[in-house]
């Protein structure tokens, strides 16, 4: 067991070794400043101490929501730049070194809106999982199970998300082509609570068709499962997934985590790297507990998990999940860090990797998050997929 | 906790329940009171119906079944099934159901039934001496990939007239991970008079799952039905532990009442549930039916058929067959088509008349009725709730709350309503209506019609709203 999971560990981390040792030649050379290891720890930065360095990337993943507006409806085209540059700068700055975002084929305005924030991550050197769900209705679910529109959907996605953006800044440490961050698809979120698969329909009816489409399109493409509910009601749903044959047909398996009774009852028998795509607790002063002991007893207790997307950065509900909170400020928007001890814990965690160098700021990084906004070819190929 | 409350209402009704007549020791004779003169029959909408001939041997052939069904949603399905009695030799049926076509055979020992659908077969047969009832079925595969036969041999042994016991394998020539033999169990059935059954049953099997690993599940059951008082209540329950990559132990129960209340009031319930050692409910269904009568009801057990099917069983057992006793109507009925058959069928002839008899005065006839269901499936994410409503009109002819002692089930009308959501919040109604016509005891017309919206993995599979219309007609000689 423990050389099956080295090796599926060494395998996750095989892209950064390899790109590392491509781009650097046989002789070796050093890494880009404050360039994370596989596992997303931080190395121990070899600038000089007054050089700003990436902020290290050391608090493993993070759930983003694709906001777009305050207060705005849902037919409002509006897409702020301020309110992604926001999300996207306590993503950087806090050293996460993967973001989890949905896009909803059912929902225009937010599938656009999770555009930028997936380019920019990626430029970043952040990792991008795009879900492929809707927040609400079977718009995609449908989509995704019939057969003559299935390919057409997926290669929208693909073409949309999957090209890597050029990097901001050479040495960004991600694992994608030239530093950036990779792009990973996740296929549905939470099956039985949001569309009504029974999971092992789930695995035979739909991920099986997903997973062997995305192959003919896109071979390098992360595919990764949906997880089921983080409650006791998830544990029996994922181990009929897992005997429907979920492990060969995906790159990484999903667990969500909101209960510490979950942990045992989810395997850590698998044949797969496992991603906790989400974990959280309920109620403001529980985050930081939650992260600060329950992670560690997550990564204790299964073994293959690999990353963990804390559950969220920002949301509509005051005082539950969220980190942060904003609101306007004159003609734009303010941060209201809402959790101060979890933020003040993410933020001792990057600057005790940083040791002592300066980072540098987001804003310098990316002076122009409109640069990743939508194009009208995106906006093209979303209205041209076959939704319904 | 269910079948505790359950017992205890039981109970409760009626204290009484040591004085029951039904409840009687296996051993003790069958008490032999001088017969009253035999109720006359009632009549129906076809006239009279006598009690039949059951040794009346077919001429050469003689209708004893047709069914015929037509179901159309969208696209309609014919299904047709006759049997005939074959002289005093045995029975003989075939049947066709859209691709299904298959035939049976059963004479006083023996029977075999084949049917096929697609390339799949199915054989079956089965023997039955006066101690050993030896079945086995045989489906094979005709799937291109992966042709082979799955085996399925069970003998049944009685140890006494009261006790059976039985064992069971299950045998797959595709040798998954290697192994023939993929099931093994046993078990053992205890019938003490008519007012109490039991059994337990263990077995061990092999299932090799999607994803290509061997799970070692091994199961127990037990299960009781029982006469108490006035309460018949029915409990069934069963552990399931999973051995593998995914070890687990979960199961199910389930518990059942049947009351009347009044004489003609009948209370009906059941509350089942599923469970997971860690992970706990799974899901549960609970029911509850009210139905007013129009006549005194007697439950199987209760009654003159309870002590009837236990005379005959009995005797039947004594002479040398092969017989539980039975208390439904349609078990009673094949019970009579095997002893009809037998070199000692004469012997038998009152008792099945007399079971035949008490079938016809205790029966059941519903002027109306309501039921409320509400079920919940934490695997799949489905919860409902249904309510069901019945009218009858009784023959003769007469307003659907007015019937008689001579009444019989004549025209009943059923409509249900249900209510299910899937994927958190997506509502579906489904509603149902049938109009069941019973021209005799042995002829029912039925019209159905079922109008269903999708449910969420429905709607995903691009299945929209349904409407079905259904219609079948029965007729079971004997029944």
């Amino acid at each position: 067991m423990t050389e099956r999971r080295r090796f599926l560990r060494l395998s996750a981390g095989l892209p950064l070794g390899l790109a590392g040792w491509l781009a650097n030649g046989c002789g070796g050379g050093s890494s880009a400043p404050g360039a994370p290891t596989s596992g997303g720890s931080a190395r121990t930065p070899t600038t000089p101490v007054d050089e700003p360095i990436v902020a290290p990337k050391v608090n493993g993943g993070l759930n983003v929501q694709p906001l777009r507006c305050l207060g705005c409806v849902a037919t409002d085209e509006t897409i702020d730049p301020a309110l992604v540059a926001l999300q996207l700068e306590a993503a950087y700055e806090l050293g996460f070194d993967g973001i989890r975002i949905t896009a909803p084929l059912g929902d225009r305005n937010t599938f656009l809106a999770a555009i930028p924030y997936v380019r920019a991550a990626r430029a970043l050197g952040i990792d991008a999982l795009v879900v492929l769900a809707d927040f609400s209705g079977l718009t995609l679910a449908r989509a995704l199970y019939d057969d003559r529109r299935r390919a057409q959907i997926l290669a929208m996605y693909d073409g949309i998300f999957a090209p890597p953006p050029t990097p901001v800044r050479p040495g960004l440490g991600g694992l994608g082509p030239g530093g950036v961050g990779r792009i990973a698809f996740q296929i549905l979120n939470e099956p039985v609570g949001f569309v009504g698969l029974p999971p092992e329909v789930y695995v035979r009816e739909l991920l099986a068709p997903c997973q062997q489409d995305l192959r003919d399109i896109d071979s390098r493409m992360i595919v990764v499962a949906a997880a089921e509910a983080g409650n006791k009601d998830g544990p029996p749903r994922m181990r009929a997934m897992l005997e429907a044959g979920l492990e060969s047909l995906c790159d990484r398996i999903a667990y969500h985590i909101y209960s510490r009774d979950v942990i045992p009852m989810l395997s850590d028998n698998v044949k797969q790297i496992v991603w906790v795509t989400e974990s959280g607790a309920r109620g403001t002063a529980n985050h930081l507990p939650w992260v600060r002991d329950v992670f560690p007893e997550i990564r204790a207790q299964i073994g293959d998990v690999l990353r963990i997307f804390y559950f969220d950065l920002y949301d509509a509900e005051r005082g539950a999940y969220r980190v942060l909170d904003f609101e306007r400020q004159g003609g734009g928007y303010r941060t209201i860090i809402e959790d101060t001890a979890l933020y003040d814990y993410w933020a001792a965690q990057v600057a005790a990797a940083a040791a002592g160098r300066p980072l540098i700021p987001f804003k310098v990084l990316i002076p122009d998050i409109q640069a990743y906004f939508p194009t009208p070819a995106d906006i093209a190929a979303f209205d041209d997929a076959p939704r319904e | 906790v269910s079948l505790a409350l359950l017992l205890a209402l039981g109970l409760a009704i009626d204290p009484c329940l040591l004085d029951d007549p039904t409840v009687q020791d296996a051993g003790a004779p069958v008490a032999t009171a001088p017969a009253p003169p035999p109720t006359p029959l009632p009549g129906y909408p076809l006239g009279p119906r006598p009690v039949p001939d059951f040794l009346a041997p077919g001429d050469p052939f003689t209708l004893s079944d047709l069914r015929y069904s037509m179901v159309d949603s969208g696209r309609a399905e014919q299904a047709f099934a006759a049997r005939v009695r074959y002289k005093n030799l045995g029975y003989l049926g075939a049947e066709f159901q859209g691709d299904r076509q298959g035939m049976s055979l059963m004479t006083h020992r023996l029977s075999a039934d084949v049917s096929t659908e697609n390339g799949d077969w199915i054989l079956g047969a089965g023997f039955r001496t006066r101690r050993f009832d030896f079945s086995a079925e045989a489906r094979y595969s005709g799937e291109p990939d992966s042709r082979h036969w799955r085996l399925g041999p069970t003998i049944r042994f009685r140890l006494t007239p009261d006790l059976e016991l039985h064992g069971f394998a299950a045998a797959d020539t595709s040798r998954p991970e290697d192994r023939l033999l993929t099931r093994l169990g046993g078990g053992a059935l205890w019938q003490r008079g008519a007012w109490l059954e039991a059994g337990v049953e263990y077995a061990r099997a092999y299932e090799l799952t999607d994803a290509g690993s061997e799970n070692q599940v091994d199961s127990g059951r037990v299960f009781a039905v029982a006469q108490l008082g006035r309460a018949e209540v029915a409990a069934d329950g069963r552990l399931v532990d999973t051995q593998g990559r995914f070890p687990r132990t979960d199961g199910d129960t389930t518990a059942r009442l049947r009351m009347p209340v009044t004489t003609r009031l009948l209370l009906e319930g059941h509350a089942t549930g599923r469970f997971e050692d860690r992970a706990g409910a799974l899901g549960h269904e609970f029911g509850g039916r009210l139905t007013w009568l129009g006549r005194r009801y007697t439950l199987p057990r209760a009654g003159l058929v309870g002590q009837g099917a236990l005379a005959l069983a009995r005797k039947a057992t004594e002479a040398g067959e092969y017989e539980l006793r039975r208390f439904d109507e349609d078990e009673l009925r094949a019970q009579r088509e095997r002893l009809s058959l037998s070199p000692r069928a004469v012997e038998f002839q009152d008792d099945m008349e007399a079971v035949y008899r008490a079938e016809t005065q205790e029966r059941l006839v519903p002027l109306l009725g309501v039921e409320l269901r509400q079920r919940v499936d934490v695997f799949n994410g489905e919860h409902g709730v249904a309510a069901r409503a019945l009218v009858g009109v009784p023959w003769p002819l007469a307003r659907p709350w007015h019937a008689s002692e001579a009444s019989v089930p004549f025209l009943r009308l059923e409509g249900e309503h249900e209510r299910v959501t899937t994927a958190s919040s997506l509502e579906s109604s489904i509603d149902r209506a049938w109009l069941t016509v019973s021209l005799d005891r042995e002829m029912d017309l039925v019209v159905a019609y079922v109008r269903a919206e999708p449910t969420a993995l429905e709607v995903i599979r691009g299945i929209g709203l349904t409407k079905t219309f259904a219609v079948s007609l029965v007729y079971a000689r004997g029944h």
